[in-house]
C-alpha cells in the first residue's frame, strides 16, 4: 500500500507548516501584553455592533484601562470613523505598525487605515476570475496581522469588533484561542433574535467561546429634546434571553448615538448621563464583572 | 501537499518550476530520488494565490516575514505612505519566489486599467525588495498620467528617468 500523507515526515520541503507555526508564535508574543480580549458579535447586521463596541471601549478607557480596538470586518471598516481617525497616517517599523489613537487614548487598527480614499474598497491582487477560492484566507491573515503586527502594547482590553455573520468568530477562535469572551447584540425584533441564536449556538456549543452576555440594541427610541422613551420595534423584546445568554442590558435609540459615531466621537464620552448612555454605562459594568471575576485568576494590579 | 513515487514508495523532492503564465498559472517539478521519475504540477491561478494568500512561502523564508507583509504585498487599493516603509522578505526557492512575487500585484489599476508585463514585472523583481513598492507605484502612476494600459519595459525607462534613478 503506497505511504499516506502522514506517513511522511516534514511537509515535502515546503517548510508551511513551519510558517504557519512561527505566524501564531508570533501572535501570541505580540499579544503577551494584553489582559482580556473581547469579541463583539451578532449573526446579523445593522444591529448595531460597532456602537456598541465603540462605546464600550469608551466605557473601560473612561474606567482608566488601556483598551485597543480591532475592527475585524475587513471588508466594512467603519471604526476609524467612528474613533475620528480616517485619515491617520500609520507608521511602519520593523517591529511593527502603530495603531492609530482615538479618544481616551483607544488604541485602533482598522482596514479603513490601510486604504487609498473614501471610496477606495478592499481589492486584492491577484487572479480577479473565482476570488472566492482565496479571498477568505486572505482576509483571515488581514486579521492576523492586524493582531499580531501591532505595536498594541501594554493592553487591558483588546476589544474585536467583527462583521456580521457567524463565519468570523470561527476565525477569531483559531487565532485566540483564550479569547476571554463574546458580547452578543441585537435588536428587539424576531428576524433578528432567529439569526442571532444561531450564532450564539455556533460560538458557545460548537466553538465554545465563552459568551460575556447579550445586548440589546434599540429597544426604544428617546426623544433628543425631552428625553422621553417610546417603543421603537414594537412589542417584540422579549423578557427570556435567548439560550439562556445573560442580558447585558437594553440600549435605547438616541439620535445622538448616531451623530456622534459620525463625528467620531464616542457616544458615551458626552452623553453619559442620557438614557442610552446610562444603559451602555450598565452594561459595561456587567462586562467588567465578568472578566474580573471569571477571569480574576488572569487580573493584574494595574487595571484600576 | 507532498509526492510519493508509487513504484519506489518514496518522497519525491522538488526540482524545479517550469515559470509562471501571464494569467498566474504555474508548473513545478517534483522527481523521485531513487528512480528519477518525475511528476509535473499544474497549477491554476486560483491554486497560486491562495498559498500566497497564507502568508507563507512555499520552501521557507529566508529572511523572518516583515510585519504586515501579505497585507502589504497583496492589498491593491492600499494608502500611500506605508508600503515604502517596509521591505519585503523574498523566499530563497524558485517555487517560493515564482508564488511569492511573480503574478502581478495591480494597485488601484487592477480593476481594469493598467497591467503589468512579464518583462517589465521580472525588471521590478530585480529591484530591491525595500523599494519595490515604491517603484511600482512610481511607474503606475506615471502610466496612469500618460494614459498607458500596459507597463512595459520602456514604461519602466521612462519612469526611471522621471524619478531620476
Amino acid at each position: 500500500m503506497p505511504k499516506r500523507y502522514r506517513d511522511i515526515v516534514g511537509d515535502g520541503g515546503s517548510n508551511v507548516a513551519g510558517q504557519v507555526a512561527a505566524q501564531t508564535a508570533r501572535l501570541h508574543a505580540r499579544l503577551a501584553g494584553v489582559q482580556y480580549t473581547v469579541a463583539v458579535m451578532s449573526g446579523k447586521g445593522g444591529v448595531g455592533k460597532s456602537t456598541v463596541t465603540t462605546n464600550l471601549a469608551a466605557f473601560f478607557a473612561m474606567q482608566g484601562w488601556r483598551v485597543g480596538v480591532v475592527d475585524a470586518d475587513i471588508n466594512g471598516p467603519s471604526l476609524a470613523k467612528m474613533f475620528g481617525v480616517r485619515g491617520h497616517q500609520l507608521v511602519l517599523d520593523p517591529n511593527g505598525v502603530m495603531p492609530a489613537v482615538g479618544p481616551l487614548g483607544i488604541r485602533i487598527i482598522s482596514m479603513d487605515l490601510f486604504l487609498a480614499d473614501d471610496k477606495a474598497p478592499v481589492v486584492w491582487s491577484g487572479p480577479q476570475a473565482e476570488t472566492f477560492v482565496w479571498r477568505g484566507t486572505m482576509e483571515m491573515h488581514t486579521l492576523r496581522e492586524f493582531l499580531s503586527d501591532v505595536q498594541w502594547g501594554e493592553l487591558d482590553l483588546l476589544l474585536l469588533d467583527l462583521p456580521p455573520g457567524s463565519d468570523r468568530v470561527a476565525t477569531i477562535r483559531d487565532l485566540l484561542p483564550h479569547l476571554h469572551g463574546t458580547v452578543v447584540v441585537t435588536i428587539p425584533s424576531a428576524v433578528s433574535q432567529f439569526v442571532v441564536t444561531k450564532s450564539i449556538t455556533l460560538a458557545r456549543d460548537l466553538l465554545h467561546t465563552p459568551i460575556i452576555g447579550l445586548v440589546e440594541n434599540m429597544t426604544a427610541y428617546v426623544c433628543p429634546t425631552c428625553e422621553d422613551v417610546h417603543p421603537l420595534f414594537g412589542p417584540t423584546s422579549t423578557a427570556e434571553m435567548p439560550l439562556g445568554v445573560p442580558l447585558l442590558g437594553r440600549i435605547p435609540f438616541d439620535p445622538r448615538m448616531a451623530a456622534a459615531g459620525d463625528a467620531g466621537t464616542p457616544y458615551m464620552l458626552e452623553h453619559h448621563a442620557s438614557a442610552a448612555g446610562q444603559a451602555l454605562f450598565q452594561m459595561g459594568e456587567r462586562v467588567r464583572a465578568f472578566l474580573t471575576t471569571v477571569h480574576q485568576d488572569t487580573a493584574r494590579s494595574t487595571i484600576p | 501537499m507532498k509526492f510519493v513515487c508509487t513504484e519506489c514508495d518514496e518522497p519525491m523532492k522538488f526540482e524545479q518550476n517550469g515559470g509562471m503564465d501571464d494569467d498566474g498559472s504555474m508548473s513545478a517539478t517534483f522527481r523521485c530520488p531513487s528512480c528519477e521519475w518525475g511528476v509535473t504540477m499544474l497549477i491554476n491561478p486560483q491554486e497560486t494565490q491562495m498559498v500566497r494568500s497564507l502568508g507563507v512561502k512555499i520552501g521557507g523564508q529566508t529572511v523572518p516575514a516583515q510585519p504586515m507583509e501579505m497585507l502589504q504585498t497583496h492589498l491593491a487599493t492600499s494608502t500611500h505612505g506605508t508600503a515604502e516603509t517596509l521591505s519585503t522578505a523574498g523566499g530563497g526557492c524558485p517555487f517560493s519566489a515564482m508564488l511569492q512575487d511573480a503574478v502581478p500585484a495591480p494597485t488601484t489599476a487592477s480593476t481594469g486599467a493598467v497591467q503589468w508585463s512579464a518583462a517589465a514585472e521580472q525588471r521590478l523583481e530585480r529591484a530591491p525588495s525595500f523599494v519595490r513598492a515604491m517603484v511600482r507605484r512610481g511607474v503606475e502612476e506615471l502610466a496612469h498620467e500618460k494614459g498607458y494600459t500596459e507597463i512595459t519595459e520602456q514604461v519602466m525607462d521612462e519612469a526611471r528617468a522621471r524619478m531620476g534613478m
